[in-house]
């Protein structure tokens, strides 16, 4: 009788301890899940942002017609037609801020960061008189954001030349549908 | 008397077993809870493809500041019949790239003329390739960028 209730106990023990080892298991296990899962919506949105990085230079609204580049002259009316249908573009880019920039040649300092809006456009001295299109922007929240960029080729009808310019995309928090 | 001892250790090796059964099932969960948060740097992996093969098409058919308004083609096609216009095209490279990649990013490039190198220079042994191939006066060209990572 006593060896027996010695090899319940035994038995009771190891399996207390086995069912101990389980729950210490499951519990880093789904901390770990939990914690992936917090980091999961900046992961899409980055995905989402990159996913338009490579996008982006196809788009029919900016590409050139034969070549691989973008065209600066479509960058105005495209954003003419952006502001003109605003929620429809908010429900396509999300929360996010998409410049163009020249970065070769390289543009005179005081001129990097000046917009090139309709003003600059008329001038003789288009387009180096300025340095970016900031063609989107919706951070209704203002949060920090990631930037993610890319090298793209950029084509000027009015002189029929390239520059190398930057796509940056800059992606605000999670992916949220307006 | 010796069933009993037989039993005895019967049972204490399927405890045994099955101890070491919950271990390895222990050691799964948390090699599964480690695997779901490492990072898979496939994002960034993409991106550095993405700069690479926009790197050089880019910057093909820009005329190269400071070169008389020579593009990389017209480098290209000048390599192939003079040496010096080769290393012209390297400096011209090299200034181009400071400024177009990001800082520190190393790169190499290859010249080749109907499938033969006719230049090269930079050296990294592993990166991403990109390649822009164009034909002039009936003779095809090549040129590939190679980012080093």
């Amino acid at each position: 009788m006593k060896k027996g209730q010695i090899h319940i106990s035994e038995t009771i023990l190891v399996v207390f301890v086995v069912i101990i080892i389980i729950l210490v298991g499951v519990i880093f296990y789904f901390r770990f899940t939990i914690a992936r899962n917090e980091a999961l919506p900046y992961e899409l949105s980055e995905r989402q942002a990159t996913i338009m990085l490579a996008k982006a230079v196809n788009l029919d609204e900016i590409a050139c017609s034969e070549e691989d580049c973008v065209d600066t002259a479509k960058f105005l009316p495209f954003k003419r037609v952006l502001a003109e249908d605003y929620d429809r573009f908010k429900k396509i880019f999300g929360r996010k801020k998409i410049v163009f920039r020249i970065i070769y040649p390289e543009p005179e300092e005081s001129v990097k960061d000046v917009e090139c809006g309709v003003a600059e456009y008329i001038q003789v001295e288009y387009p180096e008189n300025c340095g970016k299109w900031t063609l989107y922007e919706f951070n209704p929240e203002n949060e920090l954001g990631a930037k993610i960029s890319t090298v793209v080729s950029l084509y000027f009808p009015e002189t029929d030349q390239y520059k190398v310019g930057r796509l940056e995309i800059e992606h605000y928090g999670s992916i949220v549908r307006y | 008397m010796e069933v009993l001892l037989g039993t005895r250790k019967a049972q204490s090796e399927v405890i045994g077993l099955l101890v070491i059964v919950i271990i390895l099932i222990f050691m799964g969960l948390i090699y599964l809870g480690f695997s779901n948060i490492l990072d898979s740097g496939s994002l960034g992996d993409e991106r550095q493809s993405i700069e690479a093969e926009n790197a050089l098409k880019a910057l093909m058919n820009v005329e190269m500041d400071g070169y008389e308004g020579k593009t990389l083609e017209d480098f290209i096609v000048d390599c192939n019949i003079e040496f010096n216009a080769c290393e012209t095209m390297e400096e011209a490279l090299k200034e181009a790239y400071r400024v177009i990649l990001r800082p520190e990013t190393e790169f190499s490039f290859f010249a080749n003329v109907d499938g033969e190198e006719i230049y090269s220079f930079g050296s990294c042994d592993l990166g991403l390739f990109s390649s822009y191939v164009f034909v002039r006066d009936g003779v095809s060209y090549e040129a590939r960028l190679k980012l080093c990572s």
